[in-house]
């Protein structure tokens, strides 16, 4: 059993490039968890994925021994979170497991939106924060106007920040001895009934689903029977351990401590994140506060380019799920095309990471339809109803009340971005809620915005009228009833199901306008006459046409290469039917969403 | 009515011991002048094609295999072909006669006069060729100097063809190619002095920073230079060109789909005003000036290809030789044959091949013809689809022929497809 006052649980928070996972290094190094030579950098980030895009998807967990100044041994668990807001959840119960956090703050640039939003969870869950203010050695650090910042806008002392440079390893040696001697130990009690929060959990082929877990009250053992209290289900634990960071086991884990478990436990979804472990024997009889069933919030289509990779893609599907419960998918079909999936993600990083990952690890080809919303919907015969595809809504005149999600929208940004910013807030249907200067030219606007108006370009377009200097952080604050419509658009007088959108009644024309353009150059000219039409119910409300093909002719002779001229009519003839099959890739998928560009710029927008 | 004239023989190709007969697709006339033209050229004859690979630059549009100019290389070419061609005929016997010969290229102009005389004695030698052959050679207005367009005379060459391309030097220096706008009247006038007079002027449409008015100009330019021959292309801005990524760039803005069709329809409609009958979709020629040697591709008549990367049908099969200078030069001076790879066609094939390249003519196709050469059967599925097209305005039949009509020209891929 560990005394747990010599125990120490935090995260560092930080926004992206803030030098957060250069500090767990140096943290890791310091304390002589990983020699220099088994470092590959950045630890902490394993999955290709986190390290490309320089943030970190998954929490992780690493336990450092530390011998502090006053010549005791200390054990301080670093427990990671990831940075994006899709993912605020999962950081709420990271940080719930920790008493303290490392606030990182890049000396250039200061404090930005998902600082903010970070810092206010932690302060939600009482956490003590130590400021840290990184990058000190840059030539453009403004170490005064950061701590300016720092008390200005999230109102914690600064004075007493640490001032540190992860990369050239100064400010180290502070940062251990402020978490030994600023952090509160862990609370709990050893004698009471076993409550230990599960923090993250995934699959593991051979073991099974492997649990991150941090024990609140009373010892988890080896061999113990235990019950998940949402689940209500029991297993036997079979190993615990810790990560140092390698997996080394140990035969009990105790108030305070942090480390994984593996119990026999087949499916991630039985391990949810936010769920009490307890004894079966001798259950506690208060689960720890602040689980919640994780819901998808971003819905989109995703269909297999070639029809044959269908029962490819839903194994992938299937396999992807096994370790991210979070999202969700159900058989789906379309006319346009053909069979495919709904499913549901937490946010549109977590969206495009699993879009990812089947293209990537499971060489998939996809079209992907433009991301919606769940929305509420009460008939006039009375019933309820949650519906995120277009396609299954009623009709018109059977909706007697129409939900949609909003979102608490935090950006931060310079003064100067700070009137394109309000228009495109307007422009999206937001309503301000705040404006606020946090220093002589840095203000914080807080807006109320539909969900459906973000998932569609709200980052691209936050990035362009902002020219990058924005960042934006929000959280899921509620429904609102809203004149909201289906939008059809129709190819050739038919609708094209995938291409449906639930749009505010206001923004309709302007958006079906949009739509049929992009549409009319996305779709290769016929031999004869297309129209593409923009239809609210029977209503066409915009129309463009496709001119016919006026050519395709091989003029040459090249000296009688008659093969080559078959060959390139077989190609043609074998386009057309591909074209027969389903609409190329780019002309449903990506067409009015986020597009090929948000990759980058959410990336800028809104990091970890 | 106008009548429909038969053509059907058989020719025979001898290679080594086996006998190929093979169907020659008939030809109906709808024009007078192409009728007569047709009759005095359907000759039971094959074709030999000569490839001569020598650029002096590269033009931007093209994505063909060319060799840089060197005088070197050209002369070990040269000498290669002709091993070609003795090697071909000691291993085939060919019997029928040699009734044209083209010199294609590349540029066939940029290779000395005595390499063409020597490739065509050494065909004289090995093939019958008679009087009345009809010997092409392309040229490039930049390259044809007084010396050559007499020698080319002296050997026998009848007929030049010119890669004007365009009358407008913005356009000209778009695509790179090495000559000016006025060398391709004076080569023009250069080549009659010296006793040519069956030449063809080649223009395309559509070239980079081409406009209505630029196209009309080239138009009326070429009717007043009045070349026997006028070929009009369409550019093929295909991806791997450097034209296509300066035109994706922005540098270059090529005219759009629309006015290079409009202006195509605009042709067809201005040559036959002076005189030149439209025989196959990018072709015109005063009366009795077709160039035989091209319609023989058309018509799938036997053409022996030589030279790297050239191709060959000998009635049954299509073959083509090894397209790398390398491999060809050390295949050939080992005395091997430099065919990289022969493919006997099947029936299906055939009659596709005669549907899509019969219908490149502007006398089309007989259907009675047809359905007798290659059995109802066969022919009854393109009828149907053929028939459809005709309410779609792409072809004409009258009675039992058929061909495009002018927007079908434009479209003729897509009423290709149907038979591939």
């Amino acid at each position: 059993m560990k005394d747990k006052g010599l125990i120490r649980n935090f995260s560092i928070i930080a926004h992206i490039d803030h030098g957060k996972s250069t500090l767990a290094d140096r943290l890791l190094e310091r304390t002589g968890a990983l020699t220099k030579r088994e470092m590959s950098d950045q630890v902490l980030d394993a999955m290709d994925l986190e390290r490309e895009r320089g943030i970190t998807i998954k929490a992780h967990s690493v336990r450092l021994n530390y011998r502090a100044r006053d010549g005791r041994d200390y054990i301080l668990n670093l427990i990671d979170t990831p940075g994006h807001v899709d993912f605020s959840y999962e950081v709420s119960r990271s940080l719930s497991a920790c008493e303290g956090a490392l606030l990182v703050v890049d000396a250039s640039q200061g404090v930005e939106a998902q600082t903010l939003a970070n810092t206010y969870l932690a302060l939600d869950h009482h956490l003590e924060i130590i400021p840290v203010i990184n990058k000190i050695d840059l030539p453009s650090a403004d170490v005064g106007r950061v701590k300016d910042q720092i008390e200005n806008i999230i109102g914690l002392d600064a004075s007493d920040a640490i001032l540190a440079s992860a990369k050239e390893g100064i400010g180290t040696d502070e940062i251990l001895e402020a978490i030994v001697h600023r952090l509160p130990p862990p609370k709990g009690e050893y004698d009471k009934p076993l409550k230990s929060l599960i923090f993250d959990s995934w699959f593991d082929p051979y073991r099974g689903v492997i649990i991150l877990t941090r024990v609140i009250d009373g010892t988890l053992r080896k061999g113990m029977k235990i019950r998940l209290l949402a689940t209500q289900q029991s297993f036997t634990v079979e190993q615990i351990g810790v990560i140092t960071p390698k997996f080394t086991e140990v035969d009990e884990l105790s108030v305070g401590e942090v480390g994984f478990m593996v119990g026999g436990i087949r499916r991630v979804a039985d391990s949810k994140i936010g769920d009490t472990i307890t004894e079966e024997a001798r259950p506690t009889s208060e689960p720890f506060p602040g689980f919640q069933e994780i819901k998808p919030m971003v819905f989109s289509g995703l269909y297999p380019t070639d029809s044959a990779q269908y029962e490819d893609l839903r194994d992938a599907l299937e396999k992807l799920q096994l370790n991210d419960s979070s999202f969700f998918y159900e058989p789906d079909t379309s006319g346009a095309l053909g069979f495919g999936f709904r499913c549901g993600f937490l946010g549109l990083l977590h969206m495009e990471i699993v879009q990812e990952r089947l293209e990537r690890e499971f060489n998939l080809s996809l079209i992907t339809t433009a991301p919606g919303v769940r929305y509420r919907i009460t008939t006039n015969k009375g019933k309820a109803m949650e519906i995120h595809n277009p396609s299954k809504l009623p009709p018109a005149n059977e909706i007697e009340k129409f939900e949609e999600p909003l979102i608490t929208a935090m950006i931060l940004t310079n003064d100067e971005f700070v009137g394109p910013i309000l228009k495109l807030a307007e422009e999206k249907r937001g309503v301000q809620k705040g404006f606020e200067y946090v220093s002589s030219n840095r203000v914080l606007i807080t807006y109320e915005l539909p969900l459906n108006e973000i998932v569609l370009d709200f980052y691209d377009r936050l990035k362009s009228a902002s020219r990058g200097y924005a960042s934006l952080d929000y959280h899921f604050s509620g429904y609102k009833e809203s004149p909201l419509v289906k939008l059809d658009i129709l190819v050739a007088g038919e609708p094209v199901d995938a291409l449906s959108l639930i749009v505010h009644r206001d923004n309709a024309q302007p958006r079906g306008r949009a739509l049929v353009e992009k549409m009319k150059e996305m779709i290769p000219r016929q031999m004869f006459e297309v129209a593409i039409q923009a239809a609210m119910g029977s209503k066409i409300i915009a129309r463009e046409v496709v001119r016919p093909l006026r050519k395709n002719v091989i003029a040459k002779c090249y000296g009688g290469d008659i093969t080559r001229k078959r060959k390139l009519l077989e190609k043609q003839k074998e386009g057309k039917k591909r074209m027969k099959r389903g609409p190329p890739r780019a002309l449903p998928g990506r067409v009015d969403h986020v597009g090929t560009g948000s990759r980058g710029s959410q990336k800028a927008l809104t990091p970890g | 009515m106008h009548r429909v004239t038969e053509h059907k023989e058989d020719v025979s190709v001898v290679l080594r011991g086996s006998v190929a007969k093979f169907f020659v697709g008939a030809v109906i006339h709808w024009d007078r002048s192409v009728r007569e033209a047709m009759d005095s050229i359907n000759t039971p004859g094959f074709g030999v094609y000569i490839h001569i690979p020598f650029c002096r630059t590269k033009c931007n549009y093209c994505t063909f295999v060319i060799k840089p100019w060197r005088k070197d290389l050209a002369e070990r070419y040269s000498r290669a072909v002709i091993q070609e061609l003795d090697l071909f005929l000691s291993e085939n016997e060919v019997s029928g006669v040699a009734d044209t010969i083209y010199f294609g290229g590349g540029t066939p102009s940029l290779v000395p006069a005595e390499h063409i005389a020597a490739l065509l004695s050494t065909c004289r030698r090995h093939f019958d060729v008679p009087q009345n052959c009809e010997i092409s050679l392309e040229a490039n207005p930049g390259t044809v100097t007084a010396e050559k367009a007499a020698a080319y005379r002296g050997c026998g060459i009848t007929r030049i063809s010119l890669g004007a391309q365009t009358f407008d030097e913005r356009s000209l220096q778009a695509i790179g190619r090495d000559h000016t706008a006025g060398q391709v009247a004076t080569s023009l006038a250069l080549l009659r002095e010296k006793g040519f007079e069956n030449i063809n002027v080649d223009l395309i449409l559509g070239l980079p920073e081409q406009d209505e008015i630029q196209w009309a100009g080239n138009l009326e330019m070429v009717t007043q230079l009045e070349p026997p021959h006028i070929s009009v292309y369409m550019l093929e801005l295909e991806p791997k060109s450097p034209l296509y990524h300066l035109v994706a760039r922005g540098v270059h803005r090529v005219p759009d789909e629309d006015a290079v069709s409009d202006w195509y329809l605009g042709a067809l409609d201005h040559l036959p005003g002076h005189g030149y009958a439209q025989y196959e979709i990018s072709n015109f020629a005063l009366p009795g000036y077709e160039c035989r040697h091209n319609l023989k591709y058309w018509q799938r008549r036997p053409v022996f290809g030589f030279g790297i990367g050239s191709h060959s049908f000998d009635g049954r099969a299509r073959y083509a030789n090894l397209a790398g200078m390398n491999a060809y030069l050390s295949r050939v001076e080992a005395g091997i044959s430099p065919v990289e790879w022969r493919r006997v066609l099947d029936e299906k094939e055939e009659l596709g091949e005669t549907l899509f390249l019969g219908l490149r003519l502007r006398s089309g196709l007989n259907w009675e013809e047809l359905s007798e050469g290659f059995g109802a059967e066969q022919v009854a599925e393109y009828e149907k689809t053929l028939r459809s097209m005709s309410n779609d305005g792409l072809v004409e039949w009258r009675d039992s022929s058929i061909r495009l009509t002018p927007r079908g020209m434009l479209l003729s891929n897509e009423v290709f497809q149907a038979f591939v």
